[in-house]
């Protein structure tokens, strides 16, 4: 035993003998996590897939073994057709998203352009809004019967555009999208470190042929990851094609697992089941080819090293164009249509016919914080948001200290479960958790309170709080719990004092993450509220379906203005950063 | 008796074999040193040591304690061994101050808040930061937070302190220094130590034995003076004190002398007796700060004199090193003094010549690769 200076022999050491190290509480807790979160990611799961091969809706009794629903899907002309126009509108809306990002990427982070900050900013908000508000800001402005619209008709005779069509679905769908694009090109490496394209430019290529030649081909794997991700952003889509496809009878497959399992007066769970897991598994497979080639990419991708401030490439004459360009485009697609929503909420009829101050009025703010439902639909999506955030970003860094900072046998399955659920959409998973609480009656309970939902909410960004959590948790030395571990702290003892709180400022900006999705969550909520879990996003679905547009435009308001506000505070606060 | 016994140790990562069936007994207050080239599988034995990896075969035990053991799947956590561990890094926890790092292990220990104080004052004096108990560790210099470190595992007074590389972040003159300390420290508590470096003079200043490891082996276990100047393989000597390699056949053996024909060139006589079973192929490890110029090699007689050309010399301060070209074997020289001219004759001393035996035809790097 070690003697001091002092030579007194240890007796503190004597009494710390190792316990029995069978089953302690580091496996338990390990084992626990992992249990829970299969059992939050696959119990939604299996309903749905138990659902398409049996012939009875599940509550029923004595369920017969099928094949039926998988034959009655593939000849259903219905739905052939849907997954014709959702090829049609995946293909296109991911065509025009990834160019639009790809481009403002290029031109923001690579150019002399002015005002760059100020465009980032703008090209970013987006991404904080939901798809769904931002469609019904369009289809205010641009819509058949909307205002911008309505007077260029009255202008030219003759409607302008029609966006009630698959190609006018994919703009809107591709300028929805193009904000993550942009995110991920920006924030690769190949626009942040200049010394590639300095090279290139002292070689003599010039600076439009230098992006050609060198800054797009670096940007090739973000773009490749962009293209997937769009594309699956597109294939469950469901906002868009619900405001601009189904009143001109363009069926999307996202639309008809929405009117055929949610919104019909008998919906044919069988066949519903059966396409929602037809996505799902779509879905999984891109996914696992774009990590598949995030793989093999990580070889072009440039290790950024200090931050080096890239000199940028001179537009010349083409700056203000450019800049006049990005701006017109941020002004018509995002600045007008928000804005819109803003008067629809405060008048009472919104025609260029008729000069809108004459019909100014307060009902909509007032119904909005009166009517008692819509006071609960505040409340709760608040309530849901920020326990949701506190609880999932607390959930999802033990998951991430389990897998990557642990000797947990099954970890790297745990990754994968816990990735899993990118694949599922969120009207597939508000199905499978509607299911799961019909069949498992321990559940039932659970019904009509805001706990299912936030249980969901919580399943379904698990993926986007471990892509906060884990990269931020990997920059923390091993050494640092190995040495906490020597020198005498079990793994949960560890993870608790050390790593835990050396992970707090990629918490926080987990928590605003989550926050800030879950006040735009819709999806999800679809199957799973009633009358007294309401959530802002269900209710402006209800608001849509019976045609009160100035209900609508009122709770879009509510909550793209608690989006900023929170999104504000959280930056001055915390110092949390969104995005880039 | 806290005497740390390793048997028959392995360990693979996927066809890389890090440890390969190791053998290695450390006894009480003892200082040993895992020596050699970087990734020859010294922190993966410390880490198995340690607990932080899963061994795939052998045993381990401290005293009468089964920290590992492959036959019967015995494996105690980290937190179960009660050694101390001080990485390259520090690994000193950001988030808390040098009081608290300090206090962590103690509060695991249930140490009660009167003794712990005592202990940590106790244990800061040792290192010399008594000043600094309140600081975070981002606010200390590198030797600093290294003594901190050391300080964080002492307080709890291990019964094994595993070391590895803790000076290789410090600079030249600092890490002498530690050096020094270290041992003094080492000695004062004599706890048994197992330290990891790649840095031979560390090594050689520090240790009670070295082990010179190389491709997940142990190449020699002896004290440091036996290392020095009985290598037990040419790797041995060429990594301890970078020794010049070269070849040769042996012409003759009598009364304690062997001479032998240089493949560059010349005869060569040494005491040194020639290596067993050898074919008559030998390697010759001379060291360069035994090569003598001419104007030295004067006094030391004609035997073992010759003629070099010199092609590169640098100039270190207190020495040169001489670059020089003997036929075909080029010479590194480490000397007091340097010849101005191109030619210059050098003095082999014959007592500095160590043999081994050429296992194939060919140059010092074969017979390196060899060896590990
Ligand atoms: N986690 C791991 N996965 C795969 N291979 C590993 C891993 N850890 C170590 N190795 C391999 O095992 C061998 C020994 O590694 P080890 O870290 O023990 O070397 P080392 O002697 O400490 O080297 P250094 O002086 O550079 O620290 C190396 O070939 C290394 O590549
Ligand atoms: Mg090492």
């Amino acid at each position: 035993m070690a003697q001091f200076a002092d030579g007194t022999t240890d007796q503190a050491n004597a009494s710390f003998r190792p316990r029995s190290f069978g089953i302690d509480r580091s496996t338990l807790i390990q084992y626990a996590l992992y249990a829970f979160t299969i059992v939050l990611v696959l119990g939604p799961i299996s309903p749905i897939i138990y659902q398409s091969f049996v012939d009875r809706p599940l509550y029923d009794t004595g369920q017969q073994y099928t094949l039926d629903n998988y034959v009655r899907l593939l000849s259903s002309p219905v739905f052939l057709e849907a997954i014709w126009n959702t090829l049609v509108f995946a293909l296109l809306s991911t065509l025009i998203g990834t160019s639009i990002g790809v481009i403002a990427a290029i031109l923001i982070g690579r150019t002399n352009m002015p005002g760059r900050r100020f465009l980032s900013g703008l090209l970013l908000w987006p991404i904080f809004i939901s798809h769904l508000v931002m469609a019904f800001g369009w289809f205010i402005v641009y819509g058949p019967a909307g205002y911008i619209t309505l007077m260029i008709k009255s202008v030219l005779g003759v409607e302008p555009w029609n966006l009630y069509s698959l190609g006018g679905m994919s703009l809107i769908a591709g300028v929805s999208i193009a904000p993550l694009t942009f995110l991920y090109c920006s924030a690769s490496t190949a626009l942040s470190e200049a010394t590639l394209e300095d090279a290139a430019r002292t070689c003599g290529s010039g600076p439009f042929r230098t992006l050609w030649a060198v800054t797009l081909p670096l940007l090739l794997p973000a773009i490749f990851y962009s293209i997937i991700l769009n594309f699956t952003g597109a294939l469950e889509m469901l906002a868009i094609p619900l405001v601009f496809g189904e009143p001109a009878g363009i069926n999307l497959f996202a639309t008809l697992l929405y009117t055929q399992g949610f919104a019909a007066a008998r919906p044919d769970y069988g066949i519903v089941s059966t396409a929602a897991l037809f996505l799902i598994i779509v879905i999984f497979l891109l996914l696992t080819l774009q990590r598949r080639m995030l793989r093999n990419s990580r070889r072009f991708v440039t290790v950024g090293g200090k931050a080096s401030r890239p000199r940028t490439v001179e537009l010349g004459l083409f700056r203000w164009p450019a800049f006049l360009l990005l701006f017109a485009y941020a002004v018509i697609f995002i600045g007008v249509p928000l804005g819109i929503l803003f008067l629809r909420a405060s008048v009472s009829v919104l025609t260029p016919l008729a000069p809108f101050w004459h019909y100014f009025t307060s009902r909509h703010i007032v119904a909005a914080f009166s009517y008692e439902s819509n006071i609960r639909a505040i409340v709760n999506t608040l309530v849901i948001a920020a326990l949701g955030a506190a609880i999932g970003t607390f959930f999802v860094a033990m998951i991430t200290v389990v897998v990557h900072r642990s000797q947990f046998r099954f970890h790297r399955s745990f990754e994968y479960v816990a990735l899993l659920p990118r694949a599922i959409p969120g009207l597939v998973a508000s199905m499978g958790f509607f299911y799961a609480m019909v069949i498992i009656p321990p559940m039932g309970w659970l019904r009509s309170t805001i706990w299912i939902l936030m249980l969901a909410y919580i399943m379904r960004f698990i993926p986007l709080a471990f892509g906060a959590l884990s990269p931020s948790l990997m920059q923390i030395g091993k050494e640092l719990d190995s040495s906490a571990r020597v020198i005498g702290a079990d793994w949960w003892r560890t993870t608790r004092t050390i790593v835990l709180p050396l992970m707090k400022p990629a918490m926080f900006s987990s928590f605003a993450l989550i926050f800030v999705f879950c006040l735009k969550e819709y999806t999800t909520a679809v199957f799973l509220f009633t009358p007294g879990n309401e959530v802002l996003g269900a209710s402006l679905l209800l608001y849509w379906a019976n045609g009160n547009m100035g209900m609508v435009a009122m709770l879009s308001t509510v909550q793209i203005i608690l989006t900023m506000f929170f999104i504000y505070g959280a930056r001055s606060l915390f110092g949390v950063k969104f995005g880039g | 008796m806290v005497q740390l016994k390793i048997e028959r140790l392995t360990k693979t990562f996927g066809t890389v074999r890090a440890v390969d069936n190791i053998d290695l007994t450390v006894e009480e207050g003892e200082f040993l040193t895992l020596l050699g080239p970087s990734g020859c599988g010294k922190s993966t034995t410390l880490g198995a040591i340690a607990g932080l990896d899963r061994p795939d075969g052998g045993r381990i035990t401290l005293g009468d304690h089964v920290f590992f053991d492959g036959a019967s799947a015995t494996f105690v956590p980290p937190e179960g061994r009660d050694i101390g561990l001080v990485f390259q890094s520090y690994a000193l926890w950001p988030h808390m101050t040098v009081r608290k790092n300090l206090e962590f292990p103690l509060s695991l220990r249930k140490v009660p808040a009167a003794e712990r104080n005592r202990r940590i004052e106790e244990v800061l004096d040792l290192v010399e930061m008594g000043d600094y108990a309140d600081r975070y560790p981002f606010a200390l210099s590198g030797g600093q937070q290294q003594r901190v470190a050391l300080a964080r595992t002492l307080v709890y007074r291990p019964r094994l302190l595993l070391l590895d590389e803790p000076l290789s972040n410090l600079d030249a003159k600092l890490r002498e220094r530690a050096r020094l300390w270290l041992r003094d420290i080492q000695s004062r508590i004599s706890v048994t130590t197992v330290y990891v470096t790649h840095d031979q003079t560390e090594a050689l200043a520090l240790s009670d034995r070295i082990a010179v490891m190389s491709g997940g082996r142990i190449v020699q276990l002896a004290s440091p003076a036996a290392i020095y100047h009985a290598p037990a393989s040419p790797f041995v000597a060429d990594f301890i004190g970078s020794a010049n390699i070269f070849s040769g056949e042996i012409l003759h053996v009598e009364q304690g002398t062997t001479r032998l024909q240089l493949d560059g060139g010349g005869t060569l006589v040494t005491p040194s007796p020639p290596p067993e079973g050898t074919s008559g192929k030998v390697m010759i490890a001379v060291r360069p700060e035994k090569i003598l110029f001419a104007r030295d090699a004067a006094r030391a007689g004609t035997e073992n004199v010759f003629e070099v050309d010199i092609e590169a010399r640098s100039f270190l301060g207190a020495r040169h090193m001489v670059l020089a070209r003997l036929g075909a074997v080029a010479l590194r020289i480490e000397c007091e003094w340097e010849p101005g001219t191109q030619v210059a004759s050098i003095h082999i001393p014959a007592e500095a010549c160590v043999l081994f035996d050429a296992p194939a035809p060919s140059g010092k790097a074969a017979a390196v690769e060899e060896a590990a």
